[in-house]
């Protein structure tokens, strides 16, 4: 089984080693010639606003959340789809399914949960503002 | 006579030893919080080296991943991520100090005593067949409270961030 991560391996050092040569070859041959206009944080071509390091909205975090959520349900679906067909052939297809099935759906109770309550969408706080200065 | 396996498990040590190093020492939380995937990254090699092949995907794709991505994300929302060089003081009273010198005691005395069960390295083979056959069969009711598990976390997040936007 050793042998089979020494492809992963391979495929590390390449990836990394990509990158590290790319960056390597292309200090060679560039210009090199920096001015303060250069070193200015590009922002899509605007002048940047206030410093860099500002707390983020919570929202984010909400997002960062779900998607651990459903990466440990895809961790756990993995070996269930290795051995699906296996299953099928020996009678018991109907019991992985719907073991399968039931697990997507208690997950999904929880994925409508964070969509209704509006845990998905971004404008939210500034519609709400917006909607508070038509009021008055 | 040292072989392939024991110089990546010495690569592995030295990269977890040097990002943990880094985790503790760095100044920048934000450092701390990257340096924290390599440690993440050298335990899935452990993995590997034990024979637990789905285990140390896994560790990579959630830990490495997920739980680091959090972990970075949870940083940028501290309210001292505006002193960047600062954010991460690595002496925290000596409270902090006594919590975390027992629990190293603790640690080396389990470390002495305890007679771990050694044996050579098999080669098991992929492991993720038994474990998919292991969680349909043997621990089906397991399987299916980790999805209510994930759920409760889920709610939870969402009912904490909405009375924090309220507030």
């Amino acid at each position: 089984m050793l042998e089979n991560f020494a492809y992963v391996f391979t495929f590390l050092i390449v990836g990394i080693g990509f990158v590290a040569l790319n960056l390597f070859v292309s200090s060679l041959i560039r210009p090199n010639n920096p001015n303060e206009q250069k070193e200015t944080v590009y922002d899509c071509g605007e002048l940047p606003v206030g410093p860099g390091f500002t707390q983020f909205n919570m929202r984010f975090y909400l997002v960062a959340f779900v998607f651990v959520i459903f990466d440990v349900e895809i961790a756990f679906m993995y070996p269930v789809t290795v051995i699906f067909k296996d299953m099928v052939n020996s009678g018991w297809g109907i019991l992985a399914f719907v073991e399968i099935a039931l697990f997507i759906i208690i997950l999904l109770v929880g994925f409508i949960y964070a969509w209704s309550q509006g845990g998905l969408e971004w404008a939210k706080s500034i519609k709400s503002q917006f909607e508070k200065t038509q009021d008055t | 006579m040292i072989g392939i396996p024991e110089i990546f498990f010495y690569i592995f040590c030295a990269l977890i030893f040097g990002s943990s190093l880094l985790v503790v020492f760095s100044y920048n939380l934000l450092r701390s919080a990257f340096a924290l995937f390599f440690v993440l990254f050298g335990i899935a090699g452990f993995y590997v080296l034990l024979g637990g092949d789905f285990l140390a995907v896994i560790q990579i794709m959630v830990y490495a991943g997920g739980i680091n991505i959090l972990l970075i994300f949870g940083t940028m929302m501290t309210g001292s991520i505006s002193q960047p060089e600062t954010s991460n003081p690595s002496f925290q009273g000596i409270l902090t100090l006594i919590g975390g010198g027992g629990l190293l005691l603790i640690l080396l005395i389990i470390l002495n005593h305890t007679t771990w069960p050694s044996q050579s390295l098999i080669d098991h083979g992929p492991t993720t067949k038994q474990i998919g056959q292991l969680l349909l069969r043997n621990y089906i009711l397991p399987f299916e409270v980790i999805s209510f598990l994930l759920v409760a976390a889920m709610v939870g997040a969402i009912v904490l961030i909405n009375k924090g936007e309220r507030s």
